[in-house]
C-alpha cells in the first residue's frame, strides 16, 4: 500500500520535473533570444563576491542551515552552501541576503 | 532598506534566540517581511538585530516554535527615553550650564574705548554707562545707536562714535573732532608770557612796544597791535594834520621776542650719610632641645657682636614626654658706616638734585644759557640746602585779542 503511493508520487514527481524542465528551457531560450538578464527571467541566483570576505545574493529562498562554518542558502533549484570562518549575516531581506566572514568554498547544489 | 538612520529613528532592539533549528525563525520572519540584520551564530543561540516596530511579531513567531527569546540591548531614540530618566541629573545639569552660559553672555562683562587720543577713556565709558552701556548692563537693557547717539550729543569733542557688541565685549571706537587751534585770527596784541630780559625781537606785524635788554613781566604787551601812523617828519608840513586825524589801525601783531628766563629749583644734601653693612662675621649655635635639658652641638650661646642680626630655625616635635627640638641659630655681625660729605661734594649732589627737580618745569630743547647756584644753609647745617637758578632764552610771545569795545 505505502510503496504504491510512494510509487506514484515518485512518477507524478518525476513528470512535475519534466514539465519544469520543459518551461525551463523555453524561458532560457526567450531569455536568450530577447537578451534580457537571465536572473530575472529564469529567478536565478545573482551572487557578488568581493574579496573572499563579502558575499551578497539576489534571489534566494531561505535559510537552511546556518553555522559560523557553513552557509546553506535555498535557491529556486537546488541550494547554495558557503563554507568559511565567522561567517556572519550581515542582512537578511526577503531578496537579498549578504554575508560576511571568511568565505573558503562557495558551492552549488542540488 | 539598510538605512541606518532610520532605524535609529524607529529604535533597535538586539535579540538572543535560544533554541534548535534557529534559521526556521529567520525564514518565518523574512515571510513575514521582517527585516533581520547582522546575525550572528553563539555556541547555543543566535543573536541579531531588528526594528523596534517588528518586535511583537517576532516574538509571536518565536512563541509559536518554542524559542526562547531575550532582549540583549535595545538603541535608538525610542529608548533614549530610560537614558533621559536615568541622567536625570546630568542632562538638567547641562540644560542649567546652557542657561547660564545664555544667561551670563546676555550681559556686557567688557567694555574697551579705542582711538581716542585726548579725551579720557574714563570719561567716554561713564558717558556710555550714563545711556546705558556699562559693565555688567543687560544687552537688552540698551540699544546700540541710542548709546551712540547719546555720547555724541553729550561729547561734543567727538565727530563719530561706534558701538559695537561682539559677545560679551563692547567697543566703543571713537573719532575725535580736529578742533581749529587757538589760533587767534582777529586783532590781538603780542604779551609776554612770562617775567624775563628781552634779548632779540623780530618784528613781523605791529608796533613795537620794548626794546631789547628792557625788563618785562608777565602780561606786559610786547608788541601792540593797534598801530598809530607816526608823522613823518621828512613830509611837507602840511599834510601833517592829515595824518593825525587818521584813526589807528588795528591789527593781528606778529613777532618773535626771545628773552631771558629763570626757572628756580630747589635740592638738598645731607652732610652725613649712615649706612649699615654686613661684615661677613658669623657665629652660629646649634641646640638639640630635649624635655631634660638643652645640649649645645655648636656654637655658644652669646655670639659677641655688638651690632648683629639673628636667623633662627626652629623644628619641635611635641611628644607626650616633652618637647624635642632643632634649633639653628645664625647671627651676623653688622656694621654702621658713617659718611661726612665734603661741602663741595655735597653741593655738587644738592645741585643735582635741584635741577631734577627743575627739569619737570622745563620743556625740552630749550638753549641752557647760565646755571646759578645758591647755598641756602649755614656751614654748620647737618643739612645742605641749596637753590639753583636757571637761565634759557626762549620765545615768550603769546597773542592776546584786543578787546574792542
Amino acid at each position: 500500500m505505502n510503496a504504491t503511493v510512494i510509487i506514484i508520487w515518485a512518477v507524478n514527481r518525476m513528470e512535475v520535473n519534466k514539465l519544469d524542465k520543459k518551461r525551463e528551457m523555453f524561458n532560457r531560450a526567450m531569455a536568450e533570444f530577447l537578451d534580457i538578464p537571465k536572473d530575472l527571467v529564469l529567478d536565478l541566483p545573482r551572487l557578488t563576491l568581493t574579496g573572499r570576505n563579502e558575499l551578497y545574493l539576489e534571489n534566494h529562498r531561505g535559510i537552511i542551515e546556518y553555522t559560523l562554518n557553513r552557509l546553506r542558502i535555498n535557491l529556486s533549484r537546488g541550494f547554495l552552501e558557503i563554507q568559511g570562518h565567522n561567517l556572519e549575516i550581515k542582512s537578511l531581506l526577503p531578496e537579498e541576503i549578504s554575508v560576511f566572514g571568511e568565505i573558503d568554498a562557495i558551492k552549488f547544489l542540488d | 532598506m539598510d538605512n541606518r538612520v532610520l532605524n535609529q529613528m524607529q529604535g533597535i532592539i538586539e535579540i538572543r534566540l535560544f533554541g534548535q533549528n534557529c534559521e526556521k525563525v529567520m525564514n518565518m520572519s523574512l515571510m513575514r517581511g521582517i527585516y533581520i540584520w547582522d546575525i550572528k551564530r553563539k555556541d547555543e543561540c543566535l543573536e541579531f538585530k531588528i526594528r523596534r516596530s517588528a518586535y511583537h511579531a517576532l516574538k509571536n513567531i518565536a512563541a509559536d516554535n518554542n524559542f526562547q527569546m531575550e532582549i540583549i540591548n535595545e538603541q535608538g531614540i525610542p529608548f533614549l527615553k530610560k537614558v533621559i530618566q536615568r541622567r536625570s541629573g546630568f542632562l538638567s545639569g547641562a540644560l542649567v550650564f546652557l542657561l547660564a552660559i545664555y544667561l551670563m553672555s546676555s550681559f556686557i562683562w567688557f567694555v574697551e574705548v579705542t582711538n581716542n587720543q585726548k579725551i579720557d577713556s574714563s570719561t567716554i565709558m561713564l558717558t556710555a554707562a550714563k545711556h546705558g552701556l556699562y559693565k555688567g548692563a543687560g544687552k537688552w537693557s540698551f540699544s546700540r545707536s541710542q548709546v551712540e547717539k547719546g555720547i555724541l550729543v553729550d561729547l561734543n569733542q567727538l565727530s563719530y562714535v561706534k558701538v559695537d557688541i561682539r559677545g560679551v565685549k563692547a567697543t566703543i571706537e571713537v573719532v575725535e573732532k580736529i578742533l581749529p587751534g587757538d589760533d587767534i585770527t582777529g586783532p590781538c596784541h603780542i604779551v609776554a608770557s612770562k617775567d624775563g630780559v628781552i634779548e632779540e625781537i623780530l618784528l613781523l606785524e605791529g608796533q613795537m612796544n620794548v626794546q631789547e635788554g628792557e625788563v618785562v613781566s608777565k602780561g606786559d604787551i610786547l608788541i601792540s597791535g593797534i598801530v598809530f601812523y607816526q608823522p613823518n617828519t621828512s613830509l611837507a608840513g602840511g599834510d601833517e594834520a592829515e595824518i593825525k586825524e587818521m584813526p589807528p589801525e588795528i591789527v593781528r601783531a606778529r613777532g618773535i621776542v626771545r628773552a631771558r628766563v629763570w626757572y628756580e629749583g630747589y635740592g638738598e644734601c645731607r652732610r652725613t650719610s649712615k649706612k649699615v653693612v654686613y661684615t661677613g662675621r658669623e657665629s652660629r649655635q646649634v641646640v638639640v632641645r630635649t624635655p631634660w635639658r638643652d645640649f649645645t652641638l655648636m656654637g655658644a650661646g652669646d655670639p659677641g657682636f655688638e651690632q648683629f642680626s639673628q636667623k633662627i630655625s626652629n623644628k619641635a616635635i611635641d611628644s607626650p614626654l616633652g618637647t624635642f627640638g632643632w634649633i639653628d641659630m645664625t647671627a651676623r655681625e653688622k656694621k654702621t658706616i658713617v659718611r661726612h660729605i665734603s661741602e663741595n661734594e655735597a653741593v655738587k649732589i644738592a645741585r643735582e638734585n635741584a635741577i631734577k627737580n627743575l627739569q619737570g618745569k622745563m620743556a625740552d630743547g630749550k638753549r641752557h644759557q647760565d646755571l646759578k647756584v645758591e647755598i641756602l644753609s649755614s656751614p654748620s647745617d647737618p643739612v645742605l640746602r641749596c637753590k639753583v637758578a636757571v637761565e634759557f632764552i626762549e620765545d615768550i610771545a603769546k597773542a592776546e585779542p584786543i578787546n574792542e569795545q
